[in-house]
């Protein structure tokens, strides 16, 4: 048996490694989802990531914190503080930005310091590490004027010195949530000491719940739904308590000061009295001692009593008067109290489904590995047995049972088979789920390597199919020659008949092609399943390249495509404040000049829902303003919102909404599954809006909802003001350079710059060269071992045809090429079927990576079928060229002395 | 014709072939030295064993020696690299195997373009058929021929090269009495028109008058040279 494999090892290293491969792709891409949903599920646990975060509208005092910590099921909560506020980084001139600033929290959600040290002082901070650098350590940030009061005096401390790059369990993807402020948009987190903040009360307070299972998991989601129930009870009886504390020491300070109130107000008058009294007692003094008058008579103590009855309240007039007081006083609400769970998470919401994106492939690529692992080890059983032959007759005829002469092939190809699949599978789990992590981390900030996880069914499952790749096909092979008399085995079998091919009988063509050819053609149809093999598993590495490529060509060209057909708009503007008449024209002094045109619009975000049901998602509603007029005379505004941006379907422009009806993109209406015609329900700040979905607009990244004027404003708070601008820069300038410019200008908060946000996305997707490699790699492998299997083959068994055709006078070169000629041929052949076979790939693939945020078209584009045909004939030519020397090997003499 | 004129045209001298199976050193030719003229037909006949077909397999250029020197037309191939052997191979010599050779996936005419296609100078392969009495059979595979058809297709594969020296293994080996004595007529026939070389190695003694010259070898040494003044015509003779 070792013999028999050191005698080829060529071989039985390609049944090895194709199996290996196979396994490897399968068992790899199978457990991917699992190894990355655990190792994010380690991460959390490890950072102790919150299960329920609570928030009230009374916010949370120390008693009520305390309280929460004390219910059953929790392990640690901890309260903690958080603003939005418009910040600017000291040494850029970047201009503001929404930040959200949150305080460090120590035993939930703890950051993981990735560079620099954690914050002492009140007025330093850890920063976000998809915002920041290590360069930004000791850069500040500063919390701009322009905030409103309550922000500015919620925070101590108005400037932070960054002292450390983090990364937080609660922001674990580009995600960083939507504001009220600004753009609409946060930027960034910066995490500062609790002392940063000025407050009585707590605003939200995390809890790390005692849960069972993994994330994702029904018993997790089982325990968390628990403990959410009972915190939320514990939450709103603590909550009433202090609230109705809150209600009666206002009600009583209330009452103490109407009290007070009257009892000046009493004395007032009393007093007034008092002094009319003695004017009048004076005046009838001087006039006529005798008269007397009844008012005048009036003694001092009457006056007082009258006065004491007048103002005497009745307990009812004196709730009323409180009520009334308390009405305009500046009281809370009775509190609410909202209870959140993981799934309020951006990241933790995501990345479920995005993990599942790569088993969803798992079902084609690995198929596809072990047809050609089942004929690779097909065509070399054969082989072995072929030679074997007078062998296996000999040992039939002294006696030997099937089994024991089938045996060596089993031990020989189960060998292969199982030693292929444990290296393959361990490979496999471990290259894989770490390719695919990094592929990820351009989209989710995913922290070292992900687990490594064993997994005890797709380990046998894996050693199964490898077995049935190469034990199983054996036996069918052995069954075929065993079956045999052993008389018939020990005659030798007669080479396969040469036949003629279909094409000879097409005279014309047949007669203008050259001899060398024609023999090619022939023996390419002698082999059925050699050509079958080789075409499935040359296709096989096109189609991979031709899909890596594909995948590549879709991320990398995105960014452009939206900026450059849909997003036409230069930048977009977003103001410190709505914009009104006075504050607009006042920006369009600065601006005038500066832009080639304007358009104003209103944009807030909010969630949106099909009225028919289904899941929500957050959104950012756009009306655009076709109706202001310049306040400059060289001031561009440009109601023709075609200019800035490109909303058509199918190359149809579509109109405006108008009122009760929106355009919504492409992605958000696949993700909502919503279609023209459709009713949406729509929640802003301001309440719920039925729309009717008018159009759908053709989309690349992201998502956006064009809705009416009159809409926006019956959702949203101030809906009706402009609260943003689009612009489009003069041809002559360079974007940068007029984006800073506009910065300056006033009122404006912070200036996007479509070229920017185009180049981050790109730059984003770099990661994914690392899949291609990966990718390639795969595909340079699988064409490797299918053509060195196949020729190695073909060469031993065409040793006397070659060493003929040497004798005859054949060149090394046109030896080689007699032999190699059918594998270019075929190559070529199977290179462009695998182009085609590729962009099917590639459709699949596309159709299972369904993201919102995402519209893919497959497109390969002439680089990448060009890429993955001359990498194919690469792979082949240098396979062709390592197996040179085995023609050149063979010995002419030695090769023909024996019996055909 | 006179041995002095063709003394030169091959020439082995002290020539050894020692095969090496592990321990053991075979000499499958040890110092044999003897001359073919040009334009000769020369029978080798020998035990089986003898080392015929090394000799003949050195003497095409398909296996070297270990010592000695083989010259041709004023060349020592011994001394010949990879490269200058397939140049001669391709344009000096026509090979005959014992077993045919035929590439089994090409017609009989196809098995003779193969050769003919590499050659400065060849027969047009059609009618070299045609010459060996294959004409009706060109279009069949080796599988669809006789035993003495294929060695008749192999044969016309070496003519049709137009080789200077034309070497048979055993061309008769696997013939039946008439086409045997066919296929010696055609190979004498061909020797005397295109004044071509012929070496050809036979187990049959009886054969030996057809030629101008038959050496006897015996483990791996010249036992006897005779150079026969008057060959018989191959019709005149019978075994
Ligand atoms: N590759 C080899 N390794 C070892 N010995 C060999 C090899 N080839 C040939 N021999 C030996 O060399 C000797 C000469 O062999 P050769 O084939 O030349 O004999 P032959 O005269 O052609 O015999 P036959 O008439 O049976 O064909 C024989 O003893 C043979 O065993
Ligand atoms: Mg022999």
């Amino acid at each position: 048996m070792i013999r028999e494999i050191l005698s080829s090892p060529g071989r039985f290293l390609a049944i090895l490694l194709i199996v290996a491969l196979g396994v490897g792709f399968y068992s790899g891409l199978c457990i991917c989802q699992k190894t990355m949903i655990s190792s994010m599920d380690r991460y959390w646990n490890k950072q102790n990531m919150y299960d329920v975060r609570l928030i009230s509208t009374l916010g949370f005092d120390e008693d009520e914190l305390q309280n929460i910590q004390k219910q059953s099921g929790v392990n640690v909560a901890e309260g903690g503080y958080f603003t939005d506020a418009l910040a600017s980084v000291s040494d850029a001139a970047d201009g503001e930005e929404a930040v959200h600033i949150q305080s460090i929290t120590e035993q939930v959600n703890v950051p993981e310091l990735l560079q620099g040290r954690l914050p002492g002082a009140a007025d330093e901070c850890l920063a976000d590490d998809a915002a920041f650098d290590e360069k930004d350590i000791g850069s500040t940030i500063t919390v701009s004027s322009d905030n409103t009061k309550d922000t500015l005096d919620l925070l101590r401390e108005k400037t932070f010195t960054i002292t450390g790059i983090c990364r937080s369990p609660l922001y674990m993807n580009a995600e960083r949530g939507n504001t009220d402020i600004g753009s609409g948009r946060l930027s960034a987190y910066i995490l500062v000491p609790q002392k940063a903040f000025d407050s009585d009360y707590y605003h939200e307070i995390y809890v790390d719940a005692v849960t069972d299972g993994q994330i994702y998991s029904t018993a997790y989601k089982k325990s968390v739904s628990m403990a959410k129930k009972a915190l939320k009870k514990a939450a709103l009886s603590a909550a009433d308590t202090r609230y109705q504390k809150i209600m009666d020491d206002a009600r009583s300070e209330a009452k103490v000061k109407i009290e007070d109130e009257m009892a000046v107000k009493k004395k007032e008058v009393l007093e007034e009295k008092l002094k009319q009294l003695k004017q009048l007692q004076t005046a009838q003094t001087a006039q006529t001692a005798g008269m007397t008058d009844s008012a005048a008579s009036m003694s001092e103590a009457e006056i007082k009593k009258q006065i004491e009855s007048k103002f005497a309240v009745s307990d009812e007039e004196m709730n009323r008067m409180i009520d009334d007081a308390l009405a305009d006083a500046d009281l809370p609400d009775a509190p609410q109290i909202t209870v959140l769970t993981r799934n309020e998470n951006a990241a933790y919401a995501g990345f479920d489904s995005d993990a599942s994106i790569v088993s969803s492939i798992a079902q084609i690529f690995p198929l596809f590995f072990f047809l050609v692992a089942a004929l690779v080890c097909i065509t070399t059983m054969t082989r072995m047995i072929e030679d074997d032959r007078a062998q296996i007759g000999i040992f039939k005829s002294l006696g030997y049972s099937n089994a024991a002469v089938m045996s060596k092939y089993f031990l020989y190809s189960g060998s292969a088979g199982i030693l292929g699949g444990i290296g393959g599978y361990f490979a496999g789990i471990w290259l894989l789920p770490n390719a695919v992590w990094t592929g990820y981390a351009t989209t989710y900030d995913l922290p070292g390597k992900p687990v490594y996880l064993f997994d005890l069914k797709l380990f046998l499952i894996s050693l199964a199919v490898a077995l049935l790749c190469t034990v199983f096909v054996t036996w069918i092979r052995c069954h075929e020659d065993l079956d045999c008399e052993a008389a018939d085995l020990i005659r030798p079998k007669a080479p396969p008949i040469g036949k003629k091919i279909l094409l000879e009988r097409i005279s014309p063509i047949w007669k203008k092609m050259s001899f060398l050819h024609k023999v090619t053609l022939r023996n390419l149809f002698r082999y059925k399943g050699r050509f079958l093999m080789m075409l499935i598993g040359i296709s096989g590495c096109t189609a991979l390249l031709v899909a890596g490529f594909g995948i590549r060509n879709i991320f990398m060209g995105l960014g452009n495509e939206q900026y450059g057909v849909y997003t036409l708009y230069d930048g977009a503007v977003s103001f410190t404040d709505p914009l009104t008449d006075r504050t607009r024209s006042s920006f369009e002094q600065d601006a005038a000049g500066m832009v080639r045109s304007i358009i104003y619009v209103s944009q807030h975000s909010g969630d949106i829902a099909a009225s028919a049901g289904g899941s929500s998602s957050e959104i950012t509603f756009t009306a655009m303003d076709t109706d202001t007029d310049s306040s400059q005379d060289d001031m561009n505004v440009d109601t023709q919102t075609s200019h800035f941006v490109n909303l058509e379907q199918g190359g149809q422009v579509l109109s405006l909404p108008a009122d009760g009806e929106i355009l919504l993109d492409l992605g958000m209406a696949r993700s909502l599954k919503l279609k023209k015609g459709d009713q949406v329900r729509i929640s802003g700040t301001d309440g719920e809006c039925e729309l009717t979905v008018s159009g759908i607009y053709e989309n690349r990244l992201g998502n956006g909802a064009y809705i009416s004027t009159e809409t926006m404003e019956q959702c949203f708070e101030g809906g009706a003001a402009d609260n943003a601008a689009f612009v489009l820069f003069p041809d002559d300038v360079q974007v940068h350079q007029a984006g800073k410019e506009l910065l300056g200008a006033s009122n404006v908060a912070n200036v996007t710059l479509s070229q920017d946000n185009a180049d981050r996305f790109t730059s984003s997707m770099e990661g994914l060269d690392y899949i291609i490699f990966v990718v390639i790699l795969c595909a340079g492998a699988l064409a490797f071992i299918v053509i060195y299997n196949l020729t190695n083959i073909n060469i031993s068994e065409r040793m006397r045809e070659i060493a003929t055709v040497k004798v005859l006078g054949f060149y090394e070169n046109e030896a080689c090429a007699y032999v190699f000629r059918e594998n270019t041929m075929l190559s070529v052949l199977s290179g462009a079927v695998g182009l085609l076979l590729g962009k099917c790939l590639l459709i699949f693939i596309v159709d299972r990576i369904s993201l919102a945020t995402l519209v893919l078209t497959p497109q390969v584009g002439i680089i990448g079928y060009a890429g993955s045909f001359v990498l194919t004939m690469l792979f082949s030519w240098l396979m062709q060229l390592f197996m040179r020397h085995r023609i050149a090997g063979i010995h002419m003499a030695e090769s023909l002395k024996s019996v055909e | 014709m006179e041995e002095s004129q063709s003394r030169a045209y091959i020439e082995f001298s002290h020539v050894t072939k020692t095969y090496r199976s592990g321990e053991v050193k075979i000499n499958a030719l040890s110092d044999i030295s003897f001359q073919i003229g040009k334009g000769e037909i020369c029978i080798i006949v020998g035990a089986s064993g003898a080392g015929k077909t090394t000799l003949l397999n050195i003497l095409g250029g398909m296996d070297t020696l270990s010592a000695g020197e083989v010259w041709l037309d004023g060349n020592n191939i011994a001394g010949y690299s990879r490269k200058q052997l397939t140049t001669y191979r391709r344009y000096e010599i026509g090979f005959v195997f014992q077993f045919y050779n035929l590439i089994q996936n090409l017609t009989a005419l196809e098995n003779v373009e193969l050769a003919s296609q590499i050659c400065t100078r060849p027969l047009n392969p059609a009618d070299v058929l045609d010459e060996v009495g294959l004409h009706e059979r060109e279009g069949n595979f080796p599988s669809q021929l006789s035993g003495g058809e294929q060695q008749r297709v192999a044969i016309a594969r070496a003519l049709a090269k137009n080789p200077k020296l034309l070497l048979c293994d055993e061309p008769t080996g696997a013939l039946d009495y008439n086409t045997g004595k066919t296929i010696l007529k055609l190979l004498q026939d061909t020797c005397r028109k295109n004044n071509m070389t012929v070496v050809i190695v036979t187990h049959n003694l009886a054969i030996c008058p057809m030629a101008d010259r038959v050496i006897r070898v015996r483990s791996g040494q010249v036992e006897s040279m005779h150079v026969n003044e008057h060959p018989t015509p191959v019709e005149n003779i019978e075994w």
